[in-house]
């Protein structure tokens, strides 16, 4: 018989738990923040892949013009640079590129070595992604109440509204404006996770099916194309769901930059 | 701007000839424009020699003509290999054979 | 090898560096106060038991 299945089950979510390589803890002192983890590994194999994969390698050797390889680099800056002058615009958008960017292209390697088999993703910790969303959110609000002080709180009145129904739009608009600091984050992690998921609930699913005979395994290739497709799709989202955050970061920073 | 220049400025002074070299009040800086080609390096530009692993790794798969995708397919290979290796270890050398927990 | 850019860092970014710090802060808070609920303040993955602390008895 075929025996593509070892008969035990694991719980789906077993893919996102963090294990401890390195620990730092003792009964004596607790340096547990300090710890190498998963989650270490997999940020520092992200960071070596932006830092020395896409920008050392392809630097072309001194030359004026870059290889090829460089060419992949320059439109994906190239798309963000004017995602950013779009959405920003103005005097100030500039100086906010570099983060937008650096968010960026952290959030799209991290998803896409998360589709790698046995990998993990990064994207996918609900704590880790909705601290950085809080962390831009705040910093936004901060930048918006130091450069205009109190006339800030006019970005919770929209232009033109009658003065009666002012109490109600300010408590709609303020109650928006707290949900941006999860909403960024929870649509990037709660896409993650959906998509991780689903195709290992499928995966699992489709090995018992097809390891129940050899009838089964031939027919059992129909819902694998079908997975394949689901896989093509999560690639999809693990680019979109980056490009979506960086669009709406700056977005954020345009109110508060600009206020409407 | 444009319409003020006269004729004569917009054709450039003919210098550099062998003929006019002695006699132009000019010729010494000619000669030291000469000077500077001369001591530029001519010919092909020499080979980039490749130091290192990593410069040996730039030079075969990102270089030019040889750049490809492959080192995507490495780093999904050298991911896959790792990720595995470590589930084996925490989780699948205990359920050899169907084993239960 | 590495570019120089005069990018203001400091400037534009302040705020950012607030922000980290304060949700560090309140991360750091939630997390060890979500520690000491019933829920997990037995669980093997706390922290507490690689400090060598014992099982608390539930009520």
């Amino acid at each position: 018989m075929l025996n593509l299945l070892n008969t035990y089950i694991n719980s789906p979510l077993d893919q996102f738990e963090i294990r401890v390589f390195l620990g730092f803890v003792s009964p004596f002192f607790d340096l547990s923040c300090l710890s190498f983890t998963t989650f270490s590994l997999y940020a520092l194999i992200v960071f070596i892949v932006i830092v020395g994969g896409l920008n050392l390698l392809t630097t072309n050797n001194d030359k004026i013009v870059g290889s090829r390889w460089y060419v992949s680099q320059e439109a994906m800056y190239d798309t963000i640079l004017n995602m950013v002058k779009g959405q920003i615009g103005g005097k100030y958008w500039g100086y906010y590129f570099p983060l937008v960017y650096t968010f960026f292209i952290f959030i799209f390697t991290a998803n896409l070595i998360s589709m790698i088999p046995y990998s993990f993703a990064l994207s996918a910790h609900l704590v880790f992604v909705v601290s950085l969303s809080t962390i831009i959110w705040l910093g936004a609000t901060i930048t918006g109440l130091y450069k205009h002080g109190l006339i800030f709180f006019s970005l919770f009145v929209p232009t033109g509204t009658p003065l009666a129904l002012v109490p109600l739009l300010v408590l709609i608009e303020l109650l928006s404006y707290f949900a941006r600091a999860i909403s960024l984050g929870l649509r990037l992690s709660a896409n993650i996770i959906a998509g991780h998921l689903l195709l290992l609930i499928l995966g699992g699913l489709v090995l018992s099916l097809m390891s129940v005979s050899y009838i089964y395994f031939i027919f059992g290739f129909i819902p694998l194309a079908a997975i394949l497709a689901i896989l093509c799709l999560e690639f999809a989202i693990a680019v979109i769901q980056s490009y979506v955050w960086s669009i709406l970061t700056s977005s954020y920073l345009k109110d508060a930059l600009y206020l409407h | 701007m444009i319409a003020k220049r006269c004729l004569s400025t917009l054709i450039p002074p003919k210098i550099v000839s062998a003929k006019n070299l002695g006699s132009a009040p000019n010729a010494q800086r000619i000669s030291q424009v000469v000077q500077f080609y001369k001591s530029l390096p001519q010919g092909a530009a020499p080979a980039y020699k490749p130091s290192g692993p990593i410069g040996k790794y730039k030079a075969k798969y990102f270089d030019g003509d040889n750049a490809s995708g492959k080192p995507l397919l490495h780093l999904a290979l050298f991911v896959l290999g790792m990720g595995y290796s470590m589930e084996y270890y925490f989780h699948l050398r205990h359920h050899k054979g169907g084993a239960e927990h | 090898m590495f570019k120089r850019f005069p990018t203001p860092i400091l400037k534009p970014y302040w705020p950012f560096f607030v922000g980290g710090v304060f949700v560090y802060w309140g991360v750091g808070k939630a997390a060890s106060a979500s520690a000491q609920t019933a829920e997990f303040i037995n669980d093997p993955r706390n922290p507490r038991f690689a400090r060598g602390e014992k099982p608390v008895e539930l009520k």
